[in-house]
């Protein structure tokens, strides 16, 4: 069992390596067509089975719920292959559980292919976003029986699925490229269609606007230099984040960062924020501008 | 401002907060199953304590 684990494994791996070359749709087209075959998932099952029954195969790096249980078949960082399964009973607690509540629909980087292996009773519904005189809005679109054997394909900057029934459990093929150039993901009310708000789209924004704030929390007046030379390549949400804990770590350096904000970021929006923040802080604190 | 005097502490509170928002990147407010994309489970982790 764990030799065909690994051959089984190392198929799919050699099936990524191939499209090394690729990056974004062509990628996600690529892959698509190769991984999300029902013989390969059946024979990953396979292998995998003695694993899987000890619970010793890893969840997907991430969002993990009583409703969607899935295990991870391959993750490489831009590209996530995962079996999952959703469990009816769950589903249906949970709509008891939130009936009356928001139902939110999230828009997300890059491309998602979805194909079910097992779908006895299951409709989903699809959004779309569409850019109207009032902004953007998310669209519902009728729901729909799927069946299994069909495969979704989604662009999830613009397209997302919710399920509207399950009657019983489905199974399905997920594979997720990412979009590393997306910066920006959304969340809409699945009822108005109205946008929630904004997040971002990659993990690594978080961890460098958290590890701004702990060193703050730190007092570590050595991470200056590094917000310095590192906010001109961050997004303007990040570098106001940046010139804040700068502010708060050393007010010195960090009126210094404020001031050349003010006046040579190429954010329109953030060199007025920066300009109303500055004349603030000298007014409250005269002694920042004093000359040397 | 001269070295010898005392700079001022800025708390974050005291400033402003961006005009546009924009929540952290686990920070999901969707409680259905992820159908399409997942998350970063350790970024939820920290929203706990770092998202008001």
């Amino acid at each position: 069992m764990k030799n065909k684990a690994v051959s089984v494994d190392a198929e799919i791996q050699a099936r990524v390596q191939s499209a090394a070359g690729l990056a974004g749709l062509p990628l996600f087209k690529t892959l698509g067509s190769m991984l999300c075959d029902p013989e390969l998932a059946r024979r990953w099952v396979a292998a995998h089975a003695l694993a899987i029954a000890h619970g010793g195969l890893s969840l997907p790096a991430g969002h993990s719920d009583p409703v969607l249980q899935s295990v991870v078949m391959l993750d490489d960082g831009r590209v996530q292959l995962s079996l999952a399964i959703v469990s009816a009973d769950g589903w249906r607690l949970q709509q008891a559980n939130s009936a009356g509540q928001r139902q939110v629909v999230g828009f997300a980087d890059g491309w998602t292919r979805i194909c079910f292996l097992s779908a006895g009773d299951v409709a989903i519904q699809l959004f779309t976003l569409d850019g109207g005189a009032n902004g953007t809005q998310a669209i519902a679109h009728p729901p729909r029986q799927v069946a299994a054997g069909d495969t979704i394909d989604l662009a999830n900057m613009r397209q997302a699925i919710r399920l509207s029934h399950l009657g019983q459990d489905a199974v399905m093929l997920r594979l997720l490229v990412r979009d590393p150039a997306q910066a920006q993901a959304a969340e809409y009310d699945a009822e108005t269609g109205e946008v929630l708000r904004v997040r971002q789209a990659q993990s690594h924004e978080g961890r460098t606007q958290m590890i701004a704030s702990l060193l703050r929390s730190l007092g570590r007046d050595d991470a200056i230099p590094i917000i310095a030379d590192q906010i001109d390549s961050w997004p303007p949400h990040l570098r106001w984040h940046g010139v804040r804990e700068a502010l708060a770590i050393d007010s010195r350096a960090g009126i210094a960062m404020l001031t050349a904000m003010a006046a040579e970021d190429p954010d329109a929006g953030l060199r007025s924020l920066a300009a109303r923040t500055c004349d603030d802080l000298v007014a409250r604190y005269p002694v920042l501008v004093q000359a040397a | 401002m001269p070295i010898h005097i005392q700079a001022p502490v800025i708390h974050v509170s005291e400033l402003p907060d961006f005009d546009k928002p924009v929540a952290l990147h686990g920070a999901r407010i969707d409680s259905g199953p992820a159908l399409g994309v997942t998350d970063d489970l350790w970024v939820i982790a920290v929203i706990m304590v770092y998202e008001k």
